[in-house]
Order: C-alpha cells, then sequence, then structure tokens
C-alpha cells in the first residue's frame, strides 16, 4: 500500500505552526497519511517509517536562515541509516519563516535538496511560506489553506511542485502588526514595551 | 576577540577567548519565546549556554569554527547558534528591503568563518549564501568565509586572525 507520512520538524512540534500546516495537508489529501513528531530520542523509529513510505512530505520552521537543528540532526543519521534501506521515498518541504518575505527561506530550502541529492532521493518540490508565524491567524489564511491544497494534490499525482505565499501586505505594515503582537504578547506575561526593547542580555 | 569552535583548537592566542562548544551543554531551543516576552535578553535555559550568547554579544572581533553539512552548521554548532534568540528583540525593522528583528546591546561584528567538511562547490555555495543571510540579524558588519580540510583549520585560523586583526 503507497504510505504518505508527514515529518514535522519544528523544536515546538506539538504546538507549532507547522502541525497546524499538516493539519490542513491531511484534510486535502485523499490517501492516509500518518504524522510523525521529530524528537531526538526517536530518529531511528522515524527513519524506519520513512524508508518503507512512498511519500515524504517535511513540515518545519527556518531558524536562523536554516534548517533547525533537530531536523539536521535526523537527516544527518538517515543518512547513517540509508545504506542499510534500498528504497527512497519521493520528499516534499513545508517550510515557514516568521518574517514576511518568504524568499528568505531560500537557502533552508537548498540545504534540503542537497541533502536529498546526495542521499539519492527523489525531490518532490517545496511550498515555501513567509509570515508564517501570522498568516494563519490573519484574514489571509485562505490564501495559504489553497496552496496547501494545491501540494495535496501534485503529491497525490506524484507531481513535482514549486509554489510560495505570505501575507499580501507591505513590510512596513507587517512590522508595524509585528510589533503590536508581541508587545500584546509581553503585557499577557507583565512585560512593559520598554521592558521587552532591554538592551541588557544575560 | 571570541572564537567559538566545534574542534579542539590546540592553540593559544593571546588576544583571543577560544570557546570549544562541545566541551560545553547546550540544549536545543524550545522555541518558547520566553526570552522576548517574559524575561526579556535572558533564556529560560540556564545551561551553558547562558554564558556564551553574552560574549558573543559583546564581540567585535568573532571567528565560527564548524563542521558543515549539507550546506549548514552541523548540530552542534547550530544548537549553540539557535540558542543566541535573547540577543534580538521580538520588535521588527526593515533592514536592506527585508524585515528583521531589531537587536539588543549587540556589538557589530568583524567575523572569519572557517567551514571544514565540506563536499563540493555547490555546499561551498550554500553555505556562503547562509553567512550571507545570517550577516543580518548576527550584526556581522563585515566578514569573511573560508573553507579547508578539518586538518588545516588551525594553521589558516592563525594565518587569519593575525593578518586581520593581531597585525593592525
Ligand atoms: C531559534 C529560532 C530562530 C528563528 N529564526 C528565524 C529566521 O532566521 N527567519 C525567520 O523568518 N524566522 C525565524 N524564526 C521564526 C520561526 O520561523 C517562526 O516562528 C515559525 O512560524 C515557527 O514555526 P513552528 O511553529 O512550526 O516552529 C526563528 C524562530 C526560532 C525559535
Amino acid at each position: 500500500m503507497d504510505q504518505t507520512i508527514i515529518i514535522n520538524g519544528s523544536h515546538r512540534a506539538p504546538l507549532s505552526n507547522s502541525r497546524r500546516y499538516t493539519k490542513y495537508l491531511m484534510k486535502f489529501l485523499k490517501t492516509d497519511s500518518t504524522e510523525l513528531l521529530l524528537n531526538k530520542n526517536n530518529y531511528d523509529e522515524i527513519s524506519k517509517e520513512l524508508f518503507s513510505a512512498q511519500t515524504a512530505i517535511l513540515v518545519f520552521p527556518l531558524y536562523v536562515d536554516c534548517i533547525p537543528s533537530i531536523l539536521l540532526g535526523f537527516l544527518n543519521r538517515l543518512e547513517k541509516l540509508g545504506e542499510k534501506y534500498k528504497s527512497r521515498p519521493t520528499v516534499y518541504i513545508i517550510i515557514n519563516c516568521g518574517f514576511i518575505e518568504n524568499e528568505q527561506n531560500e537557502v533552508a530550502i537548498s540545504i534540503i535538496k542537497f541533502f536529498l541529492k546526495k542521499n539519492g532521493f527523489k525531490y518532490g518540490g517545496v511550498l515555501s511560506i513567509g509570515s508564517g508565524e501570522a498568516i494563519l491567524d490573519s484574514p489571509f489564511r485562505g490564501m495559504v489553506r489553497g496552496k496547501i491544497k494545491k501540494m495535496a494534490q501534485a503529491i497525490e499525482h506524484g507531481e513535482t511542485i514549486c509554489i510560495k505565499t505570505q501575507m499580501p501586505i507591505s513590510k512596513w505594515f507587517f512590522v508595524q502588526a509585528g510589533n503590536k503582537y508581541w508587545e500584546i504578547k509581553g503585557s499577557s506575561h507583565g512585560k512593559t514595551k520598554i521592558e521587552m526593547k532591554t538592551m541588557e542580555i544575560k | 576577540m571570541l572564537i567559538l569552535t566545534d574542534k579542539t583548537i590546540d592553540l593559544k592566542i593571546k588576544q583571543a577567548e577560544i570557546i570549544n562548544i562541545n566541551s560545553h551543554t547546550i540544549n536545543f531551543c524550545t522555541s518558547c519565546f520566553n526570552c522576548w516576552i517574559k524575561t526579556p535578553g535572558s533564556c529560560v535555559i540556564r545551561d551553558d549556554q547562558v554564558h556564551i550568547y553574552p560574549k558573543i554579544a559583546i564581540a567585535n572581533e568573532i571567528v565560527y569554527i564548524c563542521k558543515v553539512r549539507y550546506g549548514c552548521y552541523d548540530v552542534a554548532f547550530k544548537t549553540m547558534l539557535e540558542r543566541c534568540l535573547p540577543l534580538q528583540q521580538p520588535f521588527l525593522r526593515i533592514l536592506k528591503n527585508e524585515t528583521h528583528h531589531e537587536q539588543r546591546g549587540v556589538e557589530v561584528k568583524d567575523a572569519i568563518i572557517i567551514g571544514y567538511g565540506v563536499e563540493n562547490e555547490e555546499e561551498k555555495g550554500i553555505f556562503t549564501k547562509l553567512i550571507e543571510r545570517n550577516s543580518f540579524d548576527m550584526c556581522l558588519g563585515s566578514y569573511k568565509v573560508i573553507f579547508a580540510t578539518e586538518t588545516e583549520v588551525e594553521e589558516i585560523l592563525l594565518k587569519e586572525v593575525s593578518e586581520r586583526w593581531i597585525k593592525q
């Protein structure tokens, strides 16, 4: 049976935006899929699932302009274990970053593609999301849902795909809205804007 | 001068502090954002990293020595960098027409980045692009990326820091 697995590479996987994107994807995929949340103790278990799947989707955030270390550790492990397995799934990517520009995801996408090529996996394509922390709770969530639906269709037909999305607002407006968002978050912990802007690092 | 390395460096450089991140316990960032909203400027995971990131903040001259995997810093080095989130404010700004974070008390740096273990030109290209991207939120005002084999690292380190910083 064709097996599709979705691997969440966020450091806060259970509570992540990546998980919210995964939920949409699972809804739009007509075939069954399994969601797996990476942690540093389950690399081997998830590797086994990956090598027996036909399709794998890596869903993860951008950290420091590249891939989260938990996901990198997993790729290192896959490379090691790969010698034991013959078959390789086709791998798709859904990446999201905090900043508005989805272009900021490009290096992370190159890193995954480099890994896939080196280890003989077929690359299926990518959905690159900018403003990934904000878009799901904004009036623009329909845009990202639409892109995930497209992604699901491509996955089902085994087609390659490269699509992008982000909030259709100006950078200036994104900065204002983002600053307000963080100010409210801080105040829910009793922190004023001035306290949040402290120069002190300790 | 601060040298952050993921391999043992058997050198003494009078002007430099050398931190081998592998001799420290640095846990994964949990992406809790408490360093922005609950304890601004301070990480709630009080492991060895809390002694490292304040040193990164005040360094004007910094060296990264790290193994490169698929064009990325390898896991230990990347983990340390992810735990530097307290250096940034949550608040945003536009820098060279891109959205980025406001910094806290972070010095602008001149940096030397020595990557070892790369496999080919494509991987060098990815890593170089990564450093270019990182320069925005890591306050790297200027930097030089050098690729080396693991055995060449010390020789290159000595040559580069003395040419760039010590001889001035
Ligand atoms: C340690 C760390 C580093 C981050 N670095 C970046 C970055 O370089 N660029 C960016 O746009 N967002 C960055 N972010 C923001 C995340 O990509 C963003 O919050 C994303 O929505 C998180 O997705 P998740 O909930 O699936 O983990 C960073 C977040 C953390 C915790």
